[in-house]
């Protein structure tokens, strides 16, 4: 199997990860576009490991899934005290430092 | 043959799904997309004989992380998504960005080789795990200790 095919979709998906990120305006889609994102790097992690015949790159995808947890839990707490301070989980609603 | 046959398949759904992400107005089924787009992933991982993370891509990421996130849209459970549309301008702005990007950095990506028969199994990866990287892994849990104190002292309520 070509990992060239494996990097390219990657790449594709980290794109429609950012995409999602600028421009979607709900808050918690902004957090599932950077586990997009995070999902798209270690997909890449891993081709990158099989091509090169070393298993190191994929103790680093190991890692990358333990931060993002922890990263979606404390994102996620924050939306939830967001939604509490502002009714609503549109970005726009948390415009209070916009001058 | 066969394999090539299902890793096609397999691309065909994370392509799919991962624009469904980006598209679909309505932000539960977005979500549901990217468990979608998570097991095809990870069964392009055990494809590419990475067992153990196979197992945890399918358990962990789409199993606990997006049933929290699915929890927290029931819970917040906002009807109004389908007025967020974002104006032209900025749309056609981070499109061109992508493009540009996707532009110079495809012909780069052409590192063309065939996959090794590296395995991933759980008993290469957790000898590797706990004698090399056993400082990373402990590491790895007081940051989750750190992340879940952190997130009930943010969630909670100012009063309690």
């Amino acid at each position: 199997m070509e990992i060239d095919i494996v990097t390219k979709l990657s790449c594709f998906m980290f794109c429609a990860g950012v995409l999602t990120v600028l421009l979607r305006r709900d808050t918690i889609l902004m957090l599932v576009g950077i586990e997009l994102m995070l999902n798209a790097v270690n997909l890449s992690l891993v081709g990158f490991s099989s091509l090169h015949g070393e298993l190191s790159g994929q103790i680093f995808v190991f890692f990358i899934m333990v931060v993002a947890a922890a990263e979606s839990g404390v994102g996620l707490a924050i939306i939830i005290s967001l939604f509490r301070a502002f009714r609503s989980v549109d970005r726009e609603a948390a415009s209070e430092l916009k001058w | 043959m066969m394999n090539e046959l299902i890793f096609y398949l397999l691309a065909g759904l994370v392509l799919g799904s991962s624009l469904a992400v980006l598209l679909i107005p309505n932000p539960m089924y977005a979500t549901l997309s990217l468990v979608g787009n998570l097991l095809a992933v990870a069964g392009i991982y055990a494809l590419l004989n990475a067992h153990f993370l196979a197992v945890v891509q399918v358990t962990v990421y789409a199993g606990a992380v997006m049933v929290l996130v699915l929890f927290v849209i029931m819970l917040i459970n906002n009807r109004d998504f389908e007025a967020r549309i974002p104006s032209k301008i900025y749309f056609f702005l981070a499109s061109a960005l992508v493009f540009l990007f996707l532009y110079i950095l495809i012909p780069r990506l052409s590192s063309s080789g065939e996959a090794s028969n590296v395995e991933g199994s759980v008993r290469s990866f957790g000898l590797l795990l706990f004698q090399d990287y056993v400082i990373n892994f402990q590491i790895a849990g007081i940051l989750l200790l750190a992340a879940m104190v952190g997130a009930i002292m943010i969630g909670r309520r100012s009063g309690d």
